[in-house]
């Protein structure tokens, strides 16, 4: 169905941001919750959940090469069971979208336009990746690629201009915090590794199916990164602090100041966290639009981009009522569901397809 | 204009240019194809390329494409680029044109076909890619560091021609906490008693600069060089002193057309000047986040759009390590061993191995 | 089909453009604040947080004036404004603000925040939260406490910069790397160490006073920065004067000069030491806990008003002689600290991250255990040579 082949470059630009992106808005404050000083451990156990998770999905891939997962799932598990499961993870994916646009548009409301109503920064929030979602899977990957190499340059940049700022100290001691805060602060970031799992949607586009688990690998261990050198970051230069700041990068951000005049760093964080997300919702629509054409049986994804979308702007206000809420939800509830979900659901799969010898 | 480079061009009379890029191009590889175009005006129109080196399947698809046409006749080529074009609504062309020889022939070199249109000074050239909005002839003239210092600077030229206006606009109606404290004294100061909020000052003053713009086109010259001084020194300056608009609105268009003047070919101008318009409508609606929603929506828009085949953002998107040698810089001539890959992909190699400096 | 579809959807937005842009601000519509003053009054029978702004006003006559012949420097009458208001709560203080302002208030890009000795006393606590829970303030900003009599502090007039903001933050921020006498805290840190335990917040202070002048600002005042205030917990409790704030300062580690004399043969020497290498130990003897601080100095000597080639034996007496002068000097502050009841060293902090389990079981009584700590100062100076290239200049026939 689809002629279109991603390379490599193109699926780590696609599946960093499709995790990072809200990774850096909500993430900070979900492990600061529990594990103030030592934050940066809990990258440790998101990396290594998210390597497992890889594996996976590269094995399932190169398992059934060039075939959809709606359908081969529907093969392994049987026809009702799979349909049923993919409808459970439909419903996962429209919420989840819910939530990640709230997140965006929230993150733009307080921090640049905190006056205009909601709505419209959703719809406009949301626009491109409607745009970019119809043009298909060519245009989702091109996109990403341009967008991602400069924003994480930049971030790389603009963290690294704190490190004058940087008090060791404050890291200390180390593992007071204890194991078993640690392991409650790193739930939510494997939840949030659980979205390397699209790869398994997107693998029958990719260039060499048989480097899927590679590439996911890479990605994983990109954020992983990422995310240990930024909750080491948070912890040293504000100590304590970290836990009162509703959104910790942003203010990481805005504390940047090497010199006298070039102070203020605001903007950059703003557009690549943007830019970011564009590519977060834009591969999100995606992969839950082509789930459900391929669900119904349809040929084509395009006829259901633009009613999904309108659908999700008039429902995600009324999935969150106010910031601390969604807090609480993601640090509580939404693991317990997604993290069964987003492994359990292509390891049965796998185990499944094994036991029975099924092969694509 | 030519500052180092043959003062030769194309002219009306499409056998001298037929033997213009003989002469430039001796090989028995270099072929014209002759079509005629238009039921009554009968144009001719020749595809130049060269045998073995140019892109696979793009002559056949020219030919079907121009033969597809059913028209009385061509007014300009413009025309025929737009009705050749992959995707006629896109601003952008996905061919360009150009009126000298030497620019002519290092495209078929890479690999590109040309369509020569009797009558019209012009070739146009196609596929095209963003590449060619950096590109110019006279690169190849200068040394790599300043030919790739003054890629750097067009590329720098293109997106403040688009962007400027708007992110001044956003910042200055929605985000001051972006800038730096003095200088949003400086400027406040500036805009003290002023009639029109940002938005609207500076959509007068583009849109007057594009009017000023459209009518210089058309002076004839003793009469154009007054009118220029007339506009730009009086009228900026009476709306000045007349307190109608601030002085760094004026500046930041006056920044604006200049770096608009530095898109190399007119096809690229052209269309990013248009677009400096929605982004600054987006920047005046919505602020930061307008403007990055406009810029990721030409962006989809890009990623989307192919010429010929060949995808409008190579060398970015289908990322291609050499490619990237001739893009934003030019590295020194002895390593650019290979053409381009998108359209050189069936002789891709072009240079050897040699030595540079003396034995 | 499709395609007119998503046309349509991309107009929306564009039609909400005369209706959008609710947070459209024109620059010249903002009230730019450049320092927020803290304060809490009296008046009536409840007390009531006092909050004054100092904003800088825009000169007469606008930038725009080109053909004009630009400014004449004539209309710099004033360049500051400054306005109080009172209020329950801070948040009310701000918002009756509006009532004064004809512009909007934003506060952006304030530099500086102070805090009134009165309120200080009693507790910055609920004012710093506000602060760091407030959008626009900026981490950044300088934190300091004012001394004395509040309303001077807003007369006063600056002198190089246009409000009294600019000119201390300039004050502030030239003072960093030379490391003398005062060093800025800002709301980072101060936040920190308010939430921290075992680390106390320290600021430093300022003080009005009159500057005998030329004839035009006879009566004017300015400020100056005086030395540090110290806290415990939230609560300012006591000063440490410039020659204590060096001390200080060098004991955290912020410090990298500073000049210490003694009299040799009955002249004066002033040791300047341009290097500062401050390590600090923890020594756990008999259920007592000992700090350790290591002090290496290197310097030169400066001022040396008198010609004499010294030999290694002097050096070495004068290195030892101005050892002891910085241990004594530095013990002298420490114990000023532990008197005043702060730890703005960061001595429980320390505890704390070097071993934890004795800060478990010591952190619920720090502050009564903080005074019995011992510590011990131990500086090695080194004098690298001296800051004299010549031979200096004496008179021939002594005085």
């Amino acid at each position: 169905m689809q002629k279109y082949r991603i390379s490599a470059g193109q699926l780590i630009g696609m599946m960093f941001w499709t995790i990072m992106g809200t990774a850096v808005i909500s993430l900070p404050v979900l492990i600061g919750l529990h594990a103030p000083r030592d934050a940066w451990a809990a990258a440790v156990l998101f990396t290594i959940g998210g390597m497992v998770l890889g594996l996976i999905v590269g094995v399932l891939a190169n398992r059934f090469p060039r075939k959809d997962f709606v359908v081969y799932s529907q093969k392994v598990l049987g026809t009702l069971m799979g349909k049923l499961l993919i409808l459970v993870f439909l419903v996962w994916m429209f919420h989840t979208m819910g939530l990640v646009l709230w997140q965006v548009t929230n993150f733009i409301k307080i921090s640049l336009l905190p006056k205009t109503p909601i709505a419209p920064i959703m719809a406009i929030a949301l626009l491109p990746s409607i745009y970019v979602v119809y043009g298909g899977i060519e245009s989702i990957a091109r996109s990403s690629q341009v967008v991602f190499l400069p924003a994480v340059i930049i971030l790389f940049f603009l963290v690294v201009l704190l490190i004058p700022d940087v008090n060791l100290q404050n890291l200390l001691p180390v593992f007071e915090d204890g194991a078993a805060n640690i392991l409650r602060a790193s739930i939510a970031p494997i939840a949030w590794a659980g979205e390397i799992m699209f790869v398994v949607f997107l693998a029958p586009s990719i260039n060499k199916i048989n480097k899927t688990a590679k590439y996911s690998i890479i990605t994983i261990a990109l954020i992983g990164f990422g995310g240990f050198v930024n909750e080491l970051f948070y912890t040293a230069v504000f100590g304590l602090l970290r836990q009162h700041a509703s959104n910790p990068f942003y203010s990481l951000i805005r504390y940047i100041k090497p010199t006298a005049f070039i102070e203020r760093y605001d903007i950059l964080f703003v557009t690549i966290n943007l830019l970011g997300n564009f590519v977060k919702l834009s591969v999100f629509l995606y992969v839950f639009v082509l789930c459900l054409s391929q669900w119904l049986g349809m040929k084509s994804h395009r006829p259901l981009v633009l009613p999904s979308s309108v659908a999700l702007l008039f429902s995600t206000q009324y999935f969150v009522s106010s910031p601390n809420e969604l807090i609480l939800f993601l640090d509580t509830v939404f693991p317990l569901y997604t993290i069964p979900l987003l492994y359990g659901f292509p390891a049965l799969v796998l185990l499944v397809a094994v036991i029975r010898g099924i092969k694509g | 204009m030519v500052v180092k480079g043959a003062r030769s061009g194309f002219v009306e009379n499409i056998r001298v240019n037929r033997s213009l890029i003989r002469r430039m191009i001796r090989y028995p590889g270099l072929k014209f194809e002759r079509l005629n175009l238009g039921r009554i005006t009968n144009t001719e129109v020749n595809i130049a390329y060269i045998d073995g080196i140019v892109m696979e399947g793009l002559v056949e698809e020219i030919k079907k494409r121009i033969g597809k046409l059913d028209i009385d006749g061509l007014a300009n080529f413009g025309m025929l680029q737009e009705m050749i074009d992959d995707s006629t609504f896109s601003i952008f062309h996905q061919s360009y044109s150009t009126e000298r020889p030497d620019r002519a022939c290092s495209c078929l070199l890479e690999g590109r076909a040309l369509i020569l249109m009797d009558n019209f000074p012009f070739v146009v050239v196609v596929p095209s890619a963003i590449t060619h909005f950096f590109q110019s002839a006279e690169d190849y003239s200068s040394k790599y560091l300043v030919a790739s210092f003054e890629r750097l600077l067009r590329f720098v030229g293109l997106n403040i021609t688009v962007l400027l206006p708007g992110l001044y606009v956003a910042i200055f109606s929605y985000h001051h906490e972006m800038i730096p404290t003095e200088l949003l004294k400086s400027i406040s100061q500036a805009r003290e008693q002023l009639p029109f909020p940002i938005f609207l000052e500076m959509l007068i003053l583009e849109l007057s600069f594009e009017i000023l713009r459209e009518a210089g086109v058309r002076l004839p010259r003793p009469v154009g060089q007054a009118i220029s001084i007339v506009g730009a020194l009086v009228i900026g300056q009476a709306a000045v002193a007349a307190r109608l608009v601030s002085p760094p609105s004026i500046i930041i268009v006056a920044l604006t057309a200049i770096a608009s003047f530095t898109i190399p070919i007119p096809e690229g101008s052209d269309a990013h000047r248009l677009l400096r318009f929605p982004v600054l409508l987006a920047a005046g609606a919505f602020g930061l986040p307008g403007i990055i929603t406009a810029w990721l929506i030409l962006l989809v828009h890009l990623a989307g759009l192919r010429s010929f085949g060949v995808p409008y953002l190579s060398p970015v998107s289908p990322f291609s390590l050499s490619d990237w040698k001739d893009f934003l810089i030019r590295v020194p001539s002895s390593f650019m061993k290979k053409r381009p890959i998108q359209t050189g992909k069936s002789n891709i190699k072009r240079q050897g191995r040699w030595k540079q400096g003396g034995e | 089909m499709a395609r007119k579809v998503l046309a349509l959807l991309a107009i929306i937005p564009l039609l909400l453009l005369p209706g959008g842009c609710w947070d459209r601000r024109e620059t010249e519509n903002l009230l730019l604040v450049d320092s927020i003053v803290f304060g809490k009054s009296n008046t009536g029978e409840t007390e009531q947080y006092k909050v004054s702004f100092i904003t800088a006003r825009p000169s007469s006559g606008g930038g725009g004036q080109v053909g004009t012949g630009g400014e004449g420097g004539a209309a710099q009458a004033a360049t500051q404004w400054e306005a109080i208001s009172y209020g329950s709560t801070l948040e009310e203080a701000i918002r009756k603000f509006s009532l004064r302002s004809p512009r909007h208030v934003y506060l952006a890009h304030n530099r500086i925040i102070m805090f009134e000795e009165g309120l200080a006393k009693e507790g910055i606590s609920q004012v710093v939260d506000f602060l760091v829970r407030s959008r626009d303030i900026r981490l950044r900003n300088y934190v300091l406490v004012v001394k004395g009599h509040e309303p001077d502090l807003l007369t006063s007039s600056p002198q190089f910069e246009d409000t009294l903001a600019g000119e201390l933050f300039s004050i502030l921020e030239t003072s960093i790397g030379e490391g003398d006498y005062y060093y800025p805290s800002d709301l980072n840190i101060l936040a920190q160490d308010v939430l921290t335990n075992g680390q106390d917040p320290w600021a430093p202070f300022i003080e009005t006073f009159s500057s005998a002048q030329t004839s035009t600002r006879s009566t004017s005042q300015s400020v100056i920065i005086k030395g540090t205030a110290l806290f415990k917990g939230g609560r300012l409790v006591g000063y440490l004067d410039a020659e204590e704030t060096q001390r200080f300062l060098l004991l955290k580690g912020l410090s990298n000069s500073g000049i210490y004399d003694i009299e040799s043969n009955g002249r004066k020497l002033s040791y300047r030491y341009q290097q500062a290498k401050v390590k600090r130990r923890l020594t756990v003897e008999d259920g007592r806990v000992n700090v350790y601080f290591d002090v290496k100095l290197k310097g030169l000597l400066e001022e040396i008003h008198f010609y004499t080639n010294l030999s290694k034996t002097e050096i070495d007496s004068l290195e030892k002689r101005l050892s002891a002068k910085a241990e004594a000097a530095l013990l002298e502050t420490v114990n000023r600290c532990k008197e005043l009841g702060s730890d703005a060293l960061g001595i429980g902090r320390l505890i704390h991250s070097r071993k934890p389990e004795i800060w478990k079981e010591i952190s619920e009584n720090w502050y009564s255990i903080y005074p019995e700590i011992g510590i011990v100062i131990d500086v090695k100076a080194q004098i690298a040579g001296t800051a004299l290239g010549s031979k200096p200049i004496v008179p021939k026939t002594s005085e």
